[in-house]
């Protein structure tokens, strides 16, 4: 009973502001007559007629979502795979280290003018752009997790004579996990911005699309839509990715929380 | 390889070093060598990979040009400006937010949710409400790149060692002894996390801003390049970008070198 009054506290605590923002947006806004800010209710109603129960579902949303998942997994796959061939090995880190690095730090969206120049308007140029934008923070923190196993640690697998593969799906790659996922998060992130840039400059259709379009005609209302679907599934997105984080980690929370560096 | 760490003598150091060197000037020269042939052979067409020595050429050209200048300056200027801003406004935030339970939770949400949304997305709206302007290009470094650095700093706040907060207070520390020993050391690398992420994100969304709004730019370079097909000019520009992306998170490790030297990930780096 304590502790279910305790979590309803903290849901109280946790909801009333975000509620009190969307109802103060929603009551101020009501009686707005400018251009510019139409009322909450008018891009609520734009959101659920075009965008949920509308045709924009299946012709942009869909469409948007599928590319920027199949871009996402590949670029995510192919980081770690390649980052631990690379991390295991002195030399292939030293050869390909200022390549990487030079992509890494590479502003992304700087690919997309070359990647509409390669695969021109639409899907596939959507995804390649994913792909080349979004596998260096998965490649780097791969190689810099799998380089920062503890000496110690490394000493001891080398003692009990583990063997390669061993030594990668026991002890590298459970110990580089966390880094690994970090990297996924900004993948993630660097993913979600090359979604919307690339389609915003080198689409026929897609969220991006709608969003650029309607602004160009001035269609303020669903800019309005458009921005606040894209914020709201970026949240999604990342909290999905947030939630498989979590439990492919839970080991390795619960090992700082028994250590007691938790 | 054990062998190697321990004997940690200066003519071997170098020399690992001058192999290290090599092997990278290798790796690129192998890669323009690849680039080279896909365009010689027409692996690609000439009309979307120029060749590195057009390429090239163009970069000399750019360098000699008083706008392009102009451009990386004001691409610099914005970026900057922005993560000071970021930083001033997010680390009173994040102590303020750490001070008191009630506005840790209530802000929860609102954070939470607004550190995924990305940047770019409000760059249409942005612009059909306030125009293309540099104060809009600053206003959208600011919010795509803020939350970053907030929540690693919440993090970091929030990882402090339960141990060794404990054992301060065994210890009888001071508040400015806890502070100064375990809570900023233990913060440091959370900080310069978020920092990393915040720098990177600056430089994309003032590069995007520019190249989608049309303010003064690199990202407006390219949309030039790309409206007048110009393929080698377009590739320059590009790798422009880069450096100014390496010359950032140089600057980054540049700032982070004196202050996490104590980190694992710095010891292995000197002790290699």
């Amino acid at each position: 009973m304590n502790g279910l009054l305790r979590s309803l506290r903290l849901l109280v605590l946790r909801a009333w502001l975000p509620i009190g923002i969307v109802v103060a947006w929603w009551l101020v806004s009501a009686t707005s007559t400018s251009f510019y800010f139409p009322p909450l209710q008018e891009i609520f109603l734009e959101i659920w007629n075009q965008w949920i129960l509308g045709p924009r579902l299946v012709s942009d949303l869909l469409p948007s979502l599928a590319d920027f998942a199949i871009g996402f997994f590949t670029a995510i796959l192919l980081g770690t795979v390649i980052g631990v061939l690379i991390g295991r090995s002195a030399i292939g880190q030293a050869t390909v280290a200022p390549i990487i690095n030079f992509f890494r730090a590479l502003p992304s969206p700087a690919l997309v003018p070359i990647m509409l120049a390669l695969f021109g308007i639409g899907p596939n140029m959507n995804i390649a752009v994913i792909v080349v934008g979004a596998i260096w923070p998965t490649l780097l923190n791969t190689v810099d997790g799998v380089r920062a196993l503890d000496t110690q640690v490394r000493e001891v697998t080398r003692s009990y004579r583990l063997t390669r593969w061993q030594t990668v799906s026991q002890v590298v790659l459970p110990s580089a996990a966390p880094q690994i996922f970090a990297g996924y998060r900004i993948s993630l992130q660097i993913a979600i911005i090359l979604i919307v840039v690339s389609e915003m400059v080198g689409a026929t259709h897609g969220l991006g699309y709608q969003v650029i379009e309607s602004q160009q005609l001035f269609r303020v209302t669903q800019t309005w839509a458009g921005t606040i679907i894209l914020g709201v599934l970026g949240y999604l997105l990342t909290s999905a990715f947030l939630l498989v984080e979590r439990r492919v980690l839970a080991w390795h929370v619960r090992m700082r929380i028994a250590t007691g560096a938790g | 390889m054990a062998q190697r760490r321990r004997s940690r003598g200066r003519p071997d150091q170098r020399r690992t070093l001058v192999r290290d060197l090599a092997l990278g000037a290798g790796g690129l020269i192998l890669v323009i060598l690849v680039w080279q042939l896909a365009t010689s052979l027409h692996w690609v067409s000439p009309r979307s990979m120029p060749q590195p020595l057009d390429v090239a050429t163009a970069l000399v050209r750019l360098l000699g040009d008083g706008a392009f200048w102009a451009a990386c300056g004001s691409t610099i200027f914005s970026s900057l400006v922005g993560i000071g801003i970021c930083i001033v406004i997010a680390v009173p935030l994040s102590m303020a937010i750490h001070a008191n339970e009630f506005v840790r939770e209530s802000t929860w949400f609102v954070i939470e949710f607004l550190k995924p949304v990305p940047g770019v997305a409000i760059i249409p709206l942005a612009l059909l409400l306030w125009g293309p302007t540099e104060t809009v290009k600053l206003f959208l470094i600011v919010f795509g790149a803020l939350w970053p650095l907030l929540t690693q700093f919440n993090y970091g706040l929030r990882e402090v060692p339960g141990t060794a907060i404990e054992m301060s207070r065994v210890y009888r520390f001071t508040g400015a002894q806890r502070s100064g020993r375990i809570v900023i050391p233990s913060l440091m690398p959370f900080a310069f996390t978020g920092l990393r992420i915040t720098t990177t994100l600056a430089l994309i969304i003032a590069i995007v801003a520019e190249y989608i709004i049309g303010v003064p730019g690199i990202g407006a370079l390219l949309a030039l390049a790309q409206t007048n097909g110009v393929l080698d000019r377009m590739y320059a520009v590009m790798v422009v970008a880069g450096l100014l992306g390496l010359l950032f998170a140089w600057g980054v490790s540049a700032l982070s070198r004196p202050l996490l030297f104590w980190h694992a990930s710095e010891r292995e780096r000197v002790g290699r």
